[in-house]
């Protein structure tokens, strides 16, 4: 399911046009972001949360050169499902 | 900052942002994760612009242990829901990082953060000043007998004399310490005063032999009276003149073999033979220290070509690939390098080969 069809999908449940589900979709993008920049947590009950991550500078080596290479730190944004959704998926299956 | 957000705040946020009613908001944020859920049910993957990629991926079945009981049990293959951020919600998260870029690292560098190490170095340090020195005392010896042997010997055994001398490292002399240097060249300079003051005595067939005897016999009081000034000073020394010794067994019945048109002589170097094998036994009792050290190596071809790093100096290089501290003298000598007490970082300098000399 890509970008096109989840909008079209989800204008049908809202019934909105999905003009205007693509900018609310926009907005809400937007207001994840944000807040996971601000270092926030965002926990959505039946889904799952949403939280930025600090990775630590490692040193990695290129197995075919041995080149050894210094990666810096950085912040990385991460999703844990719930377990609600991990045992709705499960029971699918 | 560090605030917990739940599923209302986002509507609320939302609602102020598109100037909607609070309730449809909230219809549409849970309409949002609904069709989320829906989409990974139905396709497996769904994707949504800014934000990324929600897949679900199998995981293959695997066996484990119980801890409590040690039993052997399969975990069975599911699937896991993973998230792949979008490269945009990536990149605005990590901003605080943004100017961080990955560096490579140099090959050499190795962390060594305890003090020990700085010590091993200085003690290396030492000993290879020592061996240095005494390699350098080692030729001084040798031409000293060298010089000896040609006083008494006809002409034709300079020759095989200067050759005998051409296999010691003589080379590593450029690189004298000038501490060490006075040593040698004194005792070097004795030998030859004493050795040069008996052949003017007196020219005479008949008592060659006597002074092949006596210079001979010069030599090895001339080594018994340099050794304490030898052995007080560093402990290596017994094994460095025992090679000297060594060197004196072999350049004798070498010269035997030149001389030996005149029995006599022959007679007087074999004689004299014994004695300096004593001396040796002796001596080896004294040099009961790695002898490894002594060998003397070849240079055949290059083996690596070396950067030099951080907080490196030729001991470390030499240690890391020779795995004898002692052997810089030969990258040193190899390079051609000037100045050797200063190596500049990021210097290339060619490791030699090292072949044992034979």
């Amino acid at each position: 399911m890509n970008n096109k069809e989840f909008i079209s999908k989800l204008s049908q449940r809202c019934k909105f046009t999905p003009a205007d589900t693509a900018s609310m979709t926009e907005g809400l993008v937007t207001i994840i972001t944000d807040s996971l920049k601000e270092g926030d947590q965002i926990n959505v009950s039946g889904f799952g949360g949403f939280e930025a991550k600090m990775r630590r500078e490692r040193i990695s080596v290129n197995p075919k050169t041995g080149q050894r290479m210094l990666v810096p730190p950085k912040i990385v944004p991460s999703f844990r499902p719930s377990a609600k959704i991990k045992d709705k998926l499960k029971e699918t299956e | 900052m560090d605030a917990k957000l739940n599923q209302s705040d986002l509507s609320a946020q939302l609602a102020r942002m598109c100037e909607m009613s609070v309730t449809k908001a909230d219809t549409f944020t849970k309409a949002f994760f609904d069709v989320i859920i829906e989409g990974l049910e139905s396709d497996g993957i769904v994707k949504i612009n800014g934000l990324g990629t929600f897949k679900m991926v199998d995981v293959a079945s695997r066996s484990s242990v119980n801890v409590n009981t040690g039993e052997k049990f399969e975990i069975k293959g599911h699937k896991k829901i993973t998230f792949l951020p979008a490269d945009s919600l990536k990149e605005k998260v990590n901003a605080p990082f943004a100017m961080f870029e990955p560096v490579e690292v140099d090959d050499d560098y190795v962390d060594e953060p305890d003090s020990s190490d700085e010590e091993q170095t200085d003690i290396a340090a030492d000993t290879t000043v020592q061996a240095v020195a005494a390699e350098n005392i080692q030729p001084a010896d040798t031409a000293a007998q060298a010089v000896a042997e040609e006083n008494t010997q006809p002409a034709d055994t300079a020759a095989q004399a200067v050759a005998e001398e051409d296999t010691q490292p003589s080379d590593t002399a450029a690189q004298a310490v000038a501490e060490e240097n006075t040593q040698p060249a004194d005792t070097a300079a004795q030998a030859v005063a004493e050795e040069n003051t008996q052949p003017s005595k007196g020219n005479s067939k008949t008592n060659k032999h006597r002074y092949i005897w006596l210079t001979l016999l010069i030599i090895i009081a001339a080594g018994i009276l340099c050794w304490p000034v030898f052995t007080d000073k560093e402990t290596p020394q017994p094994a460095e003149t025992k090679i000297a010794v060594a060197e004196k067994i072999e350049t004798a019945p070498a010269d035997t073999t030149v001389v030996a048109d005149t029995l006599c002589a022959v007679d007087a170097v074999e004689e004299s033979l014994p004695f300096v094998l004593v001396e040796e036994l002796a001596q080896t009792k004294l040099s009961a220290i790695s002898i490894k050290d002594t060998v003397h190596y070849t240079v055949s071809g290059i083996m690596a070509v070396h950067r030099v790093g951080l907080d490196e100096t030729l001991v470390k290089i030499s240690l890391s690939y020779y795995n004898d501290k002692r052997l810089w003298p030969y990258i040193v000598q190899h390079n051609r390098l000037k100045n050797f007490n200063q190596l500049e970082i990021g210097m290339e300098i060619e490791i030699p080969r090292l072949v044992p000399h034979k």
